[in-house]
């Protein structure tokens, strides 16, 4: 009879792999049903069997002492349960050597196996796992009474099978569950870690420090520089705090060989699992002595190092170390570790980026906003505060001398926290500064031509703008005369000598970009001598949870106590006091006082 | 008032469309106007006064308690998009906060919001 096909079915395989019987030792439940056997039926060996592959393993083995593994089985096509699994029968035979279906079985000759008697030990799905049998060394005659115990008992030794069987499934469910559940919440918070950062290199150090110990006993992020495409190694983290210095002496000294595991998996952008970190690889990966004693302070043992890529080329790799005793990274590690790269270099790459155009948004409004021209007759300072966090603004000052010698300030505020916004104000102020050059105009005037020049834009946008127009040497002995229009901006606030600080009054007109025929007005004041008057944006005020007037009043209070500082300090202290607190938006401020 | 809907929640704010008789359209606002959240504002406003069969748009403003100039940069592109279609846009009522802030840029003219606080133009 050919067995082999039932023998192999891998479903049958798979049940008796799950049974967790194999190779295990010998245990009450089943020896006691085994004993039973031989005792009832007066036999001298009494076995259950689970049949893999090639053997059958015998989990109970009344009649032969062996406590070994290797010694409690034989191989398949010497034992009688094969003819069991292949037909999924009992089978019973009172003269092995004589009966047609066992006749030449070796162990009729090696065990010395005269009659056999055994029922199938199933599986809950059905499958037959092995067999619950009798052996006698003497050809005999089975009784119905035999076969009715070997079937009763059979069914109890497959149900406590069965029993084994769910305990072992549920265990290794929730141990998969667990570490499902594990992996999850680990990837979820390297994905919110890095979510949460602005900033690369900070993401990228954090990176390190939340991989360990979870998937490795220590790591290292290198990225490639934006710029000289040179690795820099700027995250690290070690399982154990007080071996960082030692990670950190590595990471001065290493100098790793281009073919070694990380330049090779930034260069291939594919992952370089070392799962034994030896004399060779070492030398080939660090040709300074120094980094190979550094490294061995480490004690490596293996080194899994995965490319970080955003759209297109890998811009970095992590490399999760594990020291010897750990050993390998199991398939689960490698796993995760593939995965969280994969997220870490999306992310990454996103902060990357956003860093590449804050760091731009920064140099194109440093470079819009330059320092003041010396003024005769006149004290100006200016400040710019970006936005907390990431966010630029479109705020913006301008102060220049227009040829007859008058004073120009601006001071504006474009609508929106982007590249855009920066992009705008930059026209607008070149706009500005150029029409306002040209034609010497009013305030009003100035603004009605910007508006109009703002139709031309290839953007809809709006803008707030404050132009206040001035010449030292029309000085009199009430203060300066100046001139001032408005354009939806909040007003110029005049701080007198005194402490007294008043918003100049004038009736609100409409910010530029809606509606360029809108008329509007030049209103006429004096700055008088000591006095200080200071154009702002909103930013410097405006606070989510307080109201537009409160705000200002706030302002204006904290104004009159710096009446008499000199203009930088003033200009500092009312910063300091209520512009920063919040950083939701940006400040630009211009306070110009007579000499 | 024929139809309410709903159109959403988002962080902040709260948008719910009415449409009255003879093609008006009300949006009705509430909650807090900020970079976070203009853009729905300006799309709900657009898609409300760019709609076929509207001939103007109130935006009721009564129950925003913070409006910053994204948020303004909102209204105007509505008020625009309207403008484009001769379809007024009115804000039909707002709290002090807000009407503050539409005040100082000198918008209320455009929004049909005059400076004493009272609504002017059909609502």
């Amino acid at each position: 009879m050919d067995t082999s096909v039932r023998v192999g079915d891998l479903l049958r395989l798979s049940a008796v792999e799950a049974t967790g019987l194999l190779d295990t030792p010998a245990e009450e439940p089943f020896d006691r049903l085994a004993r039973l056997a031989s005792l009832l039926l007066d036999a001298p060996y009494a076995f259950v069997t689970v049949v893999d592959a090639t053997r059958s393993y015998w989990k109970s083995c009344v009649g032969i002492d062996a406590t070994d593994p290797a010694d409690r089985q034989n191989p398949v096509e010497e034992s009688f349960c094969q003819y069991v699994i292949a037909t999924e029968e009992p089978l019973i035979i009172g003269d092995a050597a004589a009966d047609p279906r066992t006749a030449g079985n070796p162990s009729i000759e090696s065990m010395g196996v005269a009659a056999w008697a055994g029922y199938p030990l199933r599986s809950t799905s059905g499958q037959v796992l092995g067999t619950f049998c009798v052996v006698d060394t003497e050809v005999r005659q089975w009784t119905e009474r035999d076969a009715a115990v070997l079937e009763t008992l059979a069914a109890a030794a497959s149900g406590e099978v069965a029993l084994r069987t769910a305990v072992a499934t549920a265990t290794t469910a929730t141990a998969a569950a667990r570490a499902g559940q594990e992996r999850l919440t680990f990837l979820g918070a390297v994905s919110d870690l890095l979510a949460g950062k602005s900033n690369a290199e900070e993401a990228v150090g954090a990176l390190a420090h939340q991989v360990v110990p979870y998937l490795a006993d220590w790591a290292v992020v290198t990225v490639l520089d934006d710029v000289t495409h040179e690795r820099r190694d700027l995250g690290r983290g070690h399982r154990d705090p007080t071996m960082l210095a030692a990670l950190d002496d590595y990471i001065a000294l290493h100098q790793p060989a281009e073919n070694s595991p990380i330049p090779t998996a930034i260069r291939t952008g594919e992952p370089v699992i070392i799962e034994t970190v030896d004399d060779a690889l070492i030398r080939r990966s660090l040709p300074h002595p120094e980094a190979r004693a550094a490294l061995a302070e480490l004690d490596p043992g293996s080194v899994a190092v995965f490319p970080l890529r955003g759209r297109d080329h890998p811009f970095g790799a992590i490399a999760l170390y594990n020291a010897a005793p750990r050993g390998r990274h199991t398939a689960e590690e490698l796993r995760v570790g593939q995965e969280m790269a994969r997220r870490a270099g999306a992310l990454l790459e996103n902060v990357r980026l956003h860093d590449q155009q804050r760091r731009l948004a920064e140099t194109l409004q440093r470079s819009l906003l330059s320092s003041p021209p010396a003024l005769g007759g006149l004290d100006v300072a200016v400040r710019y505060l970006p936005a907390a966090g990431n966010r630029v603004g479109g705020d913006w000052y301008d102060v220049y001398e227009e040829p007859d010698g008058s004073t120009v300030l601006v001071i504006g505020d474009v609508v929106g926290h982007d590249l855009q916004a920066i992009a705008v104000m930059g026209q607008l102020r070149t706009m500005t500064r150029t029409i306002g050059y040209d034609r010497m105009a009013s305030p009003a005037e100035l603004l009605g031509r910007v508006d109009d020049a703002i139709r031309g834009l290839a953007v809809r946008s709006l803008c707030t703008a404050v132009v206040v127009r001035l010449r030292a040497a029309d000085r009199t002995d009430e203060g300066i005369p100046f001139t001032w229009s408005c354009a939806g901006h909040p007003p110029p606030l005049l701080v007198r000598d005194d402490g007294t600080a008043v918003a100049l009054d004038a009736a609100p007109e409409l910010l530029l970009g809606v509606r360029p025929d809108t008329r509007r007005t030049d209103h006429n004041a004096v700055l008088p001598p000591g006095a200080t008057l200071l154009l702002t944006t909103d930013g410097l005020f405006e606070r989510r949870h307080l109201a537009f007037e409160d705000a200002l009043d706030r302002l204006r209070r904290t104004l009159a106590g710096l009446a008499e500082h000199p203009i930088e300090d003033l200009c500092d202290k009312l910063i300091a006091d209520i512009g920063v607190r919040a950083g939701e938006d940006d400040i630009a401020l211009i306070a110009v006082r007579p000499v | 008032m024929l139809i309410e809907a709903g159109l959403g929640i988002f962080e902040r704010v709260q948008l719910t469309q009415e449409s009255g008789s003879g093609g008006a359209v009300r949006l009705v606002v509430s909650g807090e106007i900020d970079m976070s959240n203009a853009q729905q504002v300006r799309d709900a406003g657009i898609a409300a006064v760019t709609a076929a069969d509207v001939s103007e748009l109130g935006v009721d403003l009564s129950a925003v308690t913070f409006l910053d100039s994204t948020g303004l940069g909102a209204l105007v592109a509505v008020r625009t998009a309207g403008a484009d279609r001769s379809r007024a846009v009115r804000i039909t009522a707002a709290s002090p906060r807000v009407r503050q802030v539409i005040e100082v840029c000198g918008l209320s003219a455009e929004f049909g919001l005059d400076s004493t606080g009272s609504v002017t133009g059909a609502d």
